[in-house]
């Protein structure tokens, strides 16, 4: 049974230093006044024309392994694939702020506020990655044992498109969750709309894991978000 | 020419206002508008760009440099009335059928105006017939094409047999890029160019106009 979480803007609020890093901006770089306008302008655009919402359910292992599967795609080894058949708890999720944030970033755009445009693209991407970071949370404090926290498991969050999950899993995974209740269609290039749509699956499990660079996709990543993301859940949400 | 220098200038730091009033100022001095828009407007934007390649300067930076250069170009535009906005040459542009991410394709058209070029731009989800039809009755001499999708790089392939079928390579070039475009790719399926961001985009576009 898939549920669906209503949230607000202020609760996917994006941090100051995930708009300036999707604007290539270093953290602690001195920005000029106007661009720090151009944020707090932003920061206020973001909260009056996102509508966050996502759908999230669990499944089971066997559930899991055909979506996971998906087209047959996928890399031969992937973190993913070598961790979920371990894993206590799977949840499939997709998100999306709305298509009303998109719309006005190409209207910007289109009547040459350009600066505008670029700084709310930035901050709705990072909005995106802030609500996913919610459902992780949500699911985390009404959906998890007291037994099963006590034993202080790992949560990861894997999404088609990356990690070696093949993006062509998207397929399974939104007949299985029928994003479409929440206003999400997929296109037959796999991509959804709206565009600030996310999907993925949040792994529970007791088995830890740090990938080390076993996998061809943890050596070819520049970014690491999974060992970060984890040891900050670990830090404020777990 | 003083007050070149100084439209470059306030172009530079992304004020629009005072970009505006300067281009008005020369215009009224009798300075040619085409040397207002060399050497005040697209003068100032190639500094950005330069800074920008450099990370002297961020993306903000940019965009706010790129709306004051569009303020003085729409107040040359009625002197550029009968021979049209002088260009370095017409680019088609879009994000390919399929694909609904356009802030990229976005960056690379706004760098290419400001460096000169006439650029339009056919927005995302762009089926391959659009935009040769576009290039041809446009007498376009590139199509650019941005994927941010693996799924999507395809169209871009369909777009090179359209021009082949067309007999049209050599005379529309086609240029390529998007977060999981390469090099290599656009060697696979005969683009003529491959760009990694929108600065050197800029670069590349010039050198496929460059007649041999
Ligand atoms: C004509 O000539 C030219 C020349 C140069 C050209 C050009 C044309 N076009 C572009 N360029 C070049 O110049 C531009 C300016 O310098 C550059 O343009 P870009 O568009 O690349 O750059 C922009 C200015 C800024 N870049 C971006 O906005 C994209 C950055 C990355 C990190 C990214 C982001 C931010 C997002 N995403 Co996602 N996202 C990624 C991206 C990874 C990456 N490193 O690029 C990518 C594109 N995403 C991916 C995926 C998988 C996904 N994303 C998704 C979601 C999201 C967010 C919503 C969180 C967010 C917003 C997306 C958006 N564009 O609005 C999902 C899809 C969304 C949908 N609607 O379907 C989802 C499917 C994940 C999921 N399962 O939910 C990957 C695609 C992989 C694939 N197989 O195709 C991806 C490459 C990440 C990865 N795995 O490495 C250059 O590429």
């Amino acid at each position: 049974m898939a549920d669906i979480l209503e949230m607000t803007s202020s609760d996917i609020s994006p941090a100051r230093d995930d708009i300036l890093e999707n604007l290539g901006i270093p953290s602690g770089q001195e920005l000029s006044s106007t661009v720090e306008e151009l944020i707090t302008e932003a920061l206020g655009l973001f909260d009056r024309t996102c509508s966050p919402r996502a759908i999230y359910a669990p499944v089971t292992v066997s559930e899991f392994s055909g979506i996971y599967h998906g087209e047959g795609l996928n890399d031969q080894k992937t973190p993913l694939g070598d961790m979920y058949e371990q894993a206590r708890e799977i949840v499939l999720f997709a998100l999306t702020i709305g298509k009303e944030i998109t719309e006005k970033i190409s209207g910007l755009f289109l009547d040459d506020n350009l600066a505008l445009a670029g700084v709310l693209d930035a901050t709705a991407s990072a909005g995106a990655e802030t609500a996913a970071d919610r459902v992780e949370a949500h699911y985390w404090d009404r959906e998890i044992s007291a037994e099963l926290k006590k034993n202080a498991p790992d949560i990861y969050r894997f999404a088609p498109g990356y990690c070696g999950w093949h993006i062509t899993g998207q397929k399974k995974l939104f007949r299985f969750l029928d994003p479409g209740k929440i206003g999400i269609t997929l296109l037959p290039s796999y991509m959804m709309s709206p565009l600030k749509s996310l999907s993925g699956a949040i792994i529970v499990t007791e088995k830890s894991s740090t990938f080390g660079n076993a996998y061809n996709v943890c050596k070819q990543c520049v970014t690491h978000w999974c060992r970060t993301r984890k040891k900050i859940f670990q830090e404020y949400g777990g | 020419m003083e007050i070149l220098d100084r439209i470059s200038e306030m172009l530079q730091r992304g004020d629009t206002g005072k970009v505006s009033a300067l281009v008005k100022e020369s215009l009224t001095e009798n300075i040619p508008a085409k040397q207002v828009l060399d050497g005040g407007l697209i003068r100032g934007m190639q500094v950005i760009g330069e800074q920008y390649r450099l990370h002297e300067i961020f993306l903000p930076d940019v965009l706010l440099a790129a709306k004051a250069m569009y303020a003085g170009m729409d107040i040359l535009k009625p002197s550029f009335i009968k021979e049209g906005m002088p260009s370095l040459g017409k680019v088609v542009i879009g994000t390919v059928q399929g694909d609904l991410h356009d802030i990229g394709k976005n960056l690379v058209g706004i760098m290419l105006k400001g460096a000169g070029f006439e650029v339009i731009d056919l927005g995302n989800n762009v089926a391959p017939e659009s935009f040769v039809e576009t290039a041809r009755k446009e007498r376009a001499s590139v199509i650019g094409m941005s994927a941010l999708l693996t799924t999507t790089m395809p169209v871009m392939a369909q777009v090179v047999e359209l021009l082949k079928a067309q007999r049209l390579v050599g005379t529309i070039k086609t240029i390529i890029g998007g977060a999981p475009v390469t090099k290599e790719y656009a060697q696979e399926i005969g683009a003529d160019a491959y760009s990694f961001d929108s600065a050197d985009a800029v670069e590349t576009v010039k050198a496929l106009v460059k007649p041999a």
